[in-house]
């Protein structure tokens, strides 16, 4: 497990997401206070989903609108029929870490 | 109590409403008959990715696996020839007829044919996914292509034949492309566009006939211009494919007339996609061709064929890309009303607003899906708003979804 810093929680307000560029880039949000982070990659139409729209805790991909749940990585609405992977977040205080490694689908 | 539901059309009309009848805890049988010999398929791709050999396959409709752990009875290559709406009876090309209790029609549209002469070798179509290799096999050998009509797929299409280096040259028969599917001034700027990365227009003409003698050479045009082509594509609209419906008694008009609930005026039977003239919020009952109206309508159906009935009268919503530009739209936009422009704040892309009776009521957004997303939602609400707080950037497009959410 290798946590990154990211940001500060500050940095991304409430409804809205940071792609975090790595080698599978990383899509990081703010849920209400909560911050989830997925694979910043649409799943049916390759393309960042951190500009997505953000509905309570669900993102609509601005491509082609399919919905994920940021919670759960599932898919909520079509075209998409494959699942989010989700990344692990910790914050320390007021700053966010990833560990950018250990993106996986849940179970 | 219904037992068996059987859909008749396996494109994405087809499989979302199969998709909601199971999402929804029907467990009776669920027929869902193609003609296209394939499983359900994404065909957005077929005029862009699949076409220039970029995708070897459209993307699945349904995640692998579905059809079968869903116990949905695929038959893809068994077309209906006839419907009883009485007794719900649908007979095949081939082998026994089959009872249904509730049928839904998603047939969706057949490309409109030139209205001349016999057709030749070397003229094109594209509706499914063996037009799309057809027309792909076609291009790897050509290297003059007239795309006849100036609509979404034939903008698409010329798009993709430039990638590929083809000269292509697109006939319009109205005074600007797009105008039906985006309005005159969007359709402008992608005739630039288009111009631009090489693909030349010509509007305001019709071609009145194909030379060959047995394969297309040429084409000419009602001012008497001849372009040479290797391939023609035709695109000039599509016709809502209802003769099934027809010979059952349904009125068709549009497409297969429905309510809001996709209920045909036959209890059994009901209809969705580009087959079904469904109502328009602000607007004439039509077929909509369009991606994300097609899979709303099948849900809905689908609900209404277990007894769920929702009426949602359609707000139009599209995309495409044409000329490397992501454009995307929601709502009236054809009809004349207050345009308003918005660049978005970084100066990559726009948005322009159709404003009536000073609420808001269509969006055409170029290259900012981002802001999109919201600039859609506040066609939704129809939402009032001043013209110059909306043309300006500052002004939040998310605020103002808040604002449209708490009643405007």
């Amino acid at each position: 497990m290798a946590f990154t810093h990211i940001c500060m929680t500050s940095d991304i307000a409430v409804g809205e997401g940071l792609r975090i560029e790595h080698e599978e880039p990383v899509a990081l949000f703010n849920v209400d206070g909560t911050f989830l982070a997925v694979q910043d990659k649409c799943t049916h139409g390759d393309w960042s989903l951190a500009e997505g729209y953000v509905d309570g805790d669900m993102v609509e991909c601005t491509l082609h609108m399919a919905k994920f749940c940021l919670r759960t990585g599932k898919v909520c609405a079509p075209p998409a029929t494959q699942p989010l992977k989700l990344y692990p977040v910790r914050i320390e205080g007021n700053n966010v870490l990833v560990d950018l490694s250990a993106g996986a689908v849940a179970a | 109590m219904i037992g068996a539901i059987a859909i008749i059309g396996a494109g994405l009309g087809g499989t979302r409403a199969a998709q909601t009848l199971r999402a929804e805890g029907y467990d009776g049988r669920i027929l869902l008959i193609g003609d296209e010999g394939v499983a359900p398929y994404d065909r957005p791709s077929l005029s862009k990715a699949v076409l220039a050999g970029e995708l070897e396959h459209p993307l699945p409709l349904v995640e692998s696996g579905w059809i079968e752990e869903a116990g949905v009875e695929l038959l893809p290559s068994n077309p209906v020839v006839d419907i009883d709406a009485a007794e719900g009876w649908i007979a095949f090309q081939r082998g026994p007829a089959f009872q249904a209790d509730r049928i839904l029609i998603a047939t969706g549209a057949q490309a409109r044919t030139l209205p001349i002469g016999p057709s030749m070798d070397g003229v094109h179509y594209l509706r499914n996914l063996a037009d799309s290799r057809s027309l792909a096999a076609a291009m790897r050998s050509a290297e003059t292509m007239v795309v006849v009509g100036g609509g979404l797929i034939g903008c698409e299409v010329a798009t993709t034949a430039r990638k590929l280096g083809l000269s292509v040259t697109i006939v319009e028969a109205s005074d600007e492309l797009l105008a039906r599917a985006l309005g005159p001034s969007i359709g402008r700027q992608c005739r630039t566009w288009l111009n631009d990365v090489g693909v030349a227009t010509i509007t305001d003409a019709a071609v009145s006939r194909l030379i060959g003698p047995n394969r297309v050479e040429a084409v000419e045009l009602s001012n008497g211009l001849i372009l040479p082509a290797d391939i023609v594509l035709v695109s000039i609209g599509a016709e809502p494919e209802v003769g099934l419906a027809r010979r059952a008694g349904l009125p068709c008009q549009n497409g297969i007339i429905v309510d809001a609930t996709g209920a045909t005026s036959s209890p059994r039977i009901f209809a969705a996609g580009d087959a079904a003239a469904w109502p328009v919020r602000n607007g004439v009952a039509r077929s909509l061709e369009t991606y994300l109206n097609t899979q709303e309508q099948a849900a809905v159906a689908a609900r209404s064929m277990l007894g769920f009935a929702r009426p949602t009268p359609q707000l139009p919503l599209a995309w495409t890309e044409i000329a490397g530009r992501h454009i995307q739209a929601a709502g009236q936009f054809t009809s004349p009303g207050e345009i308003i422009l918005r660049n978005d704040a970084d100066g990559r892309g726009a948005i322009s607003f159709r404003l009536q009776e000073g609420r808001v009521v269509g969006c055409v957004a170029i290259a900012a899906p981002g802001s999109f997303a919201f600039a859609r939602r506040l066609v939704e609400a129809e939402l009032r708003i001043d013209a110059t707080a909306l043309a300006d950037p500052n002004t939040s497009l998310r605020d103002l979804v808040r604002m449209a959410a708490r009643g405007g």
